[in-house]
């Protein structure tokens, strides 16, 4: 049973032992810290993957292993195991960049520790299918963030860390109070005892209907979907890049593990999918169409990431829209919304670590202040390209993909649902001259500048990240078929 | 063989930049012996056809298993003359490139990038394989517009790749919906589960791919992009722009759009046609009110690219000979003006007509040429283009007679704004910047130039084996709608 857990156990250990050897170092020494951080992640990183490896090859085999722990507290399927290699994956993008980035900042001891907790709450969110573990979990990851947007104490910090958190608190109040409806009514907070008494509540069905408006609601925050998403443009450009890239990549994804597990489990008596499959489409079709067109207007790029963040979480709430369509195998809409899942992690992770590199530089994030960045800095520019045109969906790139199968999953469906596919293609259009933009000044405004050296951790960062999204890109194959696995798991 | 006419240009880019990184060779060398060793394999590729060598598809490759997306390429007639018709283009914009100076590197890598598109997309059996490569031209053209373009270059850039984008979007959800019914992207695929089907849905589907189509052709009202983006580009994107990329429309119309859905083709032939010769007056009209030289060769162009949407809508075997005669043609012809442009500009300062009154007294090479170029660009006989749209004709006037009527007078307008052009810029009283102009010809100007007039001269005078060649493929679509 503990076999199961040692990434989490591992990344705890590590998250306690950057707090005390914190203790023990000079401020100058303290940069240790980060690279121990990293030893953690990758450990940690080393056992998911084995984990991914052993739970598909049982799946290929047809062969049955035992998934649930903690008397179905937990269950470590494909699904969550995805949802920790992501997780994991942008801790270690993060935390390879912040090296870099926050070498001039006090405090790393914190800094890296808090990457750590929020991480491993994240990881207990992806497993837990218990309504107060998900809870608990989901606080751990987001309590931490909350701190680590305020960790350099200045103005648009501190006012992005109080909006986060002032907001964070508030939807975990909607969250919880859906939580307690559905626990009332059920007795039970495991989504699968909530799934077999749902059927029997049917004169309680308004209550339900509350419930599950508080739940969409609450999560509806945390993922920033409109019309809930004011506070992520701000938090996003006021926090530190990193923080921000750990924000957009991760803490995000978070929110999806959460409404994944709950809706498609607890709540999928087919009464209830009809009427949430419905708020998942216009929240879906506002949230792309919002996040899009005021991402056209923006001049600060952080803000301009900020926004397309929200219009991509809007691509994959057209997945939930889709599971009340009888036309499309369940397996290909989650699925499709899992890659896309993977696939913004690392290209946003990417994008934010891009603007951080310029910003070690003292560059700013305006668009102006891009220009030239080509022949500044050339690795950093290159990179963002990619992860730029990956985000528009251009072929070749791990972005194009996951669209694909999402925009495959929408037509599929067909009808009112084709609908959404065709705003997906006209968002994506929308956005390619946003992205595009960007290019075009690091690469053809400007005067003459030099090239700098390049903070080298950080262009680590940026260049696995940018092959990542190549390599996704070019060959899709096994990333397809992995997240089609993992949303076969969800229902095993 | 055809993967390397793919792999050969995209690994062509890397080296090219590489070299000039650090100092090995220039980058334009390696790009042109690159674009030499394209040339000779699709050469080597074209007799082995002949030979009768089974090429379609020639090679396949698993890609997403899951999703039924293969790598599959092969060539038909129709396919291996665009081929070809790219890896020479590719040699001229290299030789029209010669004066480009700045950053060179990225130049020719990028070149070399869109060449390993084109030939995707000329070769590419698989309908996600071929909207990959559709895609992927659009972004090395967008970053050569950029940066080595005219005044107005950032909004020309930004037009095309938006607008051909959304159109190409449109098409990729046609694609899906094909591949929903056939459960592969595979081209055979498609066509065996494809009749089937009911109208009702291929008519939806012909619909969303006309509309990619139509954009990239362009046929009005889908092209304000163009005039925009083909003057504003540097001669040997013009060049590339002209010749290659608005064929991809027209190659996607015929292999897909006919020959995946003939019956619904036929219903919309009509249609399709009248579209077609407004596009052909609108910009022949447009062309009569230009100064710019490259605006009206840009405008010229659109009306030749509707001849050959016309010869594809007449659905006869001459006429869709004639369409795939007049994409090879137009090919050689458009690429032959466009590099006359850039000449223009550096040998006589001006591509306004009304400054280069009397070129053919100061720079009798350039003014020459220039008339050739127009001459076969308005149908002279004896030159290809007059080959191409006489065939175009001849098919429309057996299927919409009513329209070769209207599309024949609009003959004399093109001839009307070459004439009346060349009036006043290539004959005319001596204009004061022609009076400097420079007469010299480089050896890197006069040889592609000859290669051009000679190609087009040659396929005018005896067009007979290309026209073979092509019919092939020509019998093969007209069999799909049961004509003759």
């Amino acid at each position: 049973m503990l076999e199961a857990l040692m990434p989490e156990l591992v990344i705890a250990v590590f998250a306690l032992a950057v707090i005390f050897i914190d203790m023990t170092l000079r401020e100058d020494d303290k940069e240790f810290l980060g690279y121990l951080s990293l030893v953690g992640v990758v450990i940690a990183l080393a056992m998911v993957f084995s984990q991914a490896k052993s739970l598909l090859a049982a799946m290929a085999a047809k062969q049955a292993i035992q998934v649930s722990f903690f008397s179905g507290l937990m269950r470590v399927d494909l699904f969550a195991v995805f949802f920790k290699l992501v997780f994991l994956l942008v801790a270690l993008l993060v935390i390879l960049g912040s090296l870099d980035a926050t070498r001039r900042d006090k405090y790393k001891g914190e800094y890296y520790s808090l990457v750590l907790f929020a991480t491993l709450g994240m990881m207990f969110a992806a497993m837990a299918v218990d309504l107060v573990l998900l809870f608990v979990a989901v606080e751990l990851a987001s309590i931490s963030t909350f701190a680590l947007a305020a960790f350099r104490k200045n103005r648009p910090g501190t006012e992005a860390a109080m909006k986060y958190f002032v907001i964070g608190a508030f939807s975990s109040g909607l969250i919880v109070f859906g939580m307690s409806l559905l626990y009332g009514l059920t007795g039970s907070t495991n989504l699968y005892a909530i799934a077999d008494a749902l059927p029997a509540l049917s004169e309680f069905h308004w209550v339900l209907l509350l419930a599950v408006i508080f739940l969409i609601a609450g999560f509806g925050y945390k993922v920033a979907a409109v019309p809930f998403h004011m506070w992520a443009p701000d938090t996003y450009q006021g926090a530190p890049s990193p923080v921000s890239a750990f924000l957009a990549a991760a803490s995000k994804k978070m929110a999806f593990v959460a409404l994944l597990r709950i809706f498609l489990i607890a709540l999928s008596v087919p009464v209830l999918v009809k009427e949430w499959a419905l708020l998942f489409a216009i929240l879906a079709a506002i949230t792309m169409t919002l996040g899009n067109v005021v991402a056209l207007a923006q001049t600060n790029i952080k803000r301009m990431l900020a926004y397309s963040s929200i219009g991509q979480a809007g691509y994959v709430l057209i997945v939930f829209a889709l599971l009340a369509s009888t036309q499309v195998n369940v397996n290909l809409s989650i699925g499709a919304g899992l890659l896309h899942i993977l696939t913004h992690a690392i290209m946003k992770g990417g994008a934010f670590l891009a603007v951080a590199a310029a910003s070690y530089y003292m560059i700013g994030s305006n668009l102006e202040d891009f220009a030239g960045l080509g022949r500044r800095l050339p690795v950093t520019a290159l990179t963002m390209t990619i992860f730029l045109l990956s985000l528009a969906g251009i072929p070749f790139f791990a972005g194009f993909v996951s669209k694909f199968m999402i925009l495959t999953a929408s037509v599929a469906a067909g009808g009112a649902y084709l609908i959404l596919g065709i705003l997906l293609i006209i968002n994506s259009v929308v956005s390619l001259y946003y992205y595009a933009r960007v290019i075009r000044y690091m690469y053809f405004a400007g005067g003459d500048v030099k090239r700098e050296r390049e903070p080298l951790l950080l262009s680590v960062a940026l260049v696995i990240a940018a092959l990542l999204v190549i390599y996704i890109g070019v060959f899709p194959d096994s990333f397809v078929s992995l997240s089609l696995n993992a949303a076969s798991s969800l229902f095993s | 063989m055809l993967a390397y006419l793919i792999a050969i240009p995209f690994l062509g880019a890397f080296a090219s930049y590489f070299a000039e990184r650090y100092e090995v060779a220039k980058a334009r060398s390696v790009a042109l012996a690159t674009s030499l060793l394209t040339l000779i394999i699709s050469i080597a590729a074209l007799s082995s056809f002949l030979s009768g060598k089974e090429m379609f598809p020639a090679q396949a490759w698993d890609w997403i298993p899951d999703f039924g997306i293969t790598f599959t390429l092969g060539v038909d007639a129709m396919s291996l003359s665009l081929v070809l018709l790219t890896a020479l283009l590719f040699v001229v914009a290299i030789f029209a490139s010669w004066n480009i100076t700045q950053n060179t590197k990225r130049y020719y890598a990028l070149l070399l990038l869109m060449e390993a598109g084109l030939m995707g997309v000329f070769m590419a059996l698989d309908l996600f394989l071929f909207y990959v490569f559709w895609e992927i031209v659009l972004i090395p053209a967008f970053f050569l517009i950029n940066g080595w373009g005219g005044r107005r270059r950032s909004y020309a850039a930004m037009k095309i790749l938006i607008y051909t984008h959304l159109g190409s979007l449109f098409m990729f959800i046609g694609f899906i919906l094909l591949y929903l019914k056939a459960g592969s992207f595979s081209f055979f695929a498609i066509s065996d589960t494809l009749s089937s089907l009911d109208a009702g849905f291929k008519s939806f589907v012909f619909l969303l791919l006309f509309i990619g189509f139509a954009f990239k052709i362009p046929l009005v009202p889908f092209h304000s992009w163009l005039p925009d983006a083909y003057t504003e580009a540097p001669t040997p994107v013009s060049v590339l722009l002209a010749g290659l990329l608005s064929k991809m429309g027209a190659y996607g119309l015929l292999r897909i759009g006919v020959t995946l859905l003939p019956e619904t083709f036929q219903g919309y032939a009509y249609a399709i046609a009248v579209l077609a010769v407004v596009s052909v007056f609108y910009s022949a009209f447009a062309a009569l009110a230009q100064r710019d030289i490259k605006r009206l060769v840009a405008f010229s162009s659109v009306s030749h690219m509707g001849f050959i949407v016309l010869g594809i809508a007449s659905l006869n075997l001459i006429g869709i000979n004639g369409a795939i005669f007049q994409m090879v043609s137009h090919g050689l012809i458009v690429a032959l003006l466009f590099f006359l442009t850039g000449m223009l500009v550096e040998k006589a300062h001006s591509r306004e007509i009304p400054y280069l009154g009397g070129l053919i007294t100061k720079a009798p090479f350039l003014g020459w040429v220039l008339v050739f170029a127009s001459l076969a660009s308005l149908g002279l006989p004896g030159l290809s283009g007059f080959v191409a749209e006489l065939s175009i004709l001849l098919g429309l006037f057996n299927s919409f007679a009513f329209l070769a009527y209207l599309a024949v007078l609009s003959l004399p307008l093109t001839a009307g704004y070459y004439l009346w052009m060349l009036q006043r810029a290539a004959f005319g009283a001596t204009s004061e910047l022609v009076e400097k102009a420079r007469s010299d010809v480089a050896w890197h100007e006069a040889v592609p130039v000859l290669v051009l007039v000679i190609l087009i001269t040659v396929l005018g005078l005896y067009p007979a084996p290309l026209m073979n060649m092509i019919s092939t493929t020509s019998q093969a679509i007209v069999a799909l709608i049961g004509g003759i």
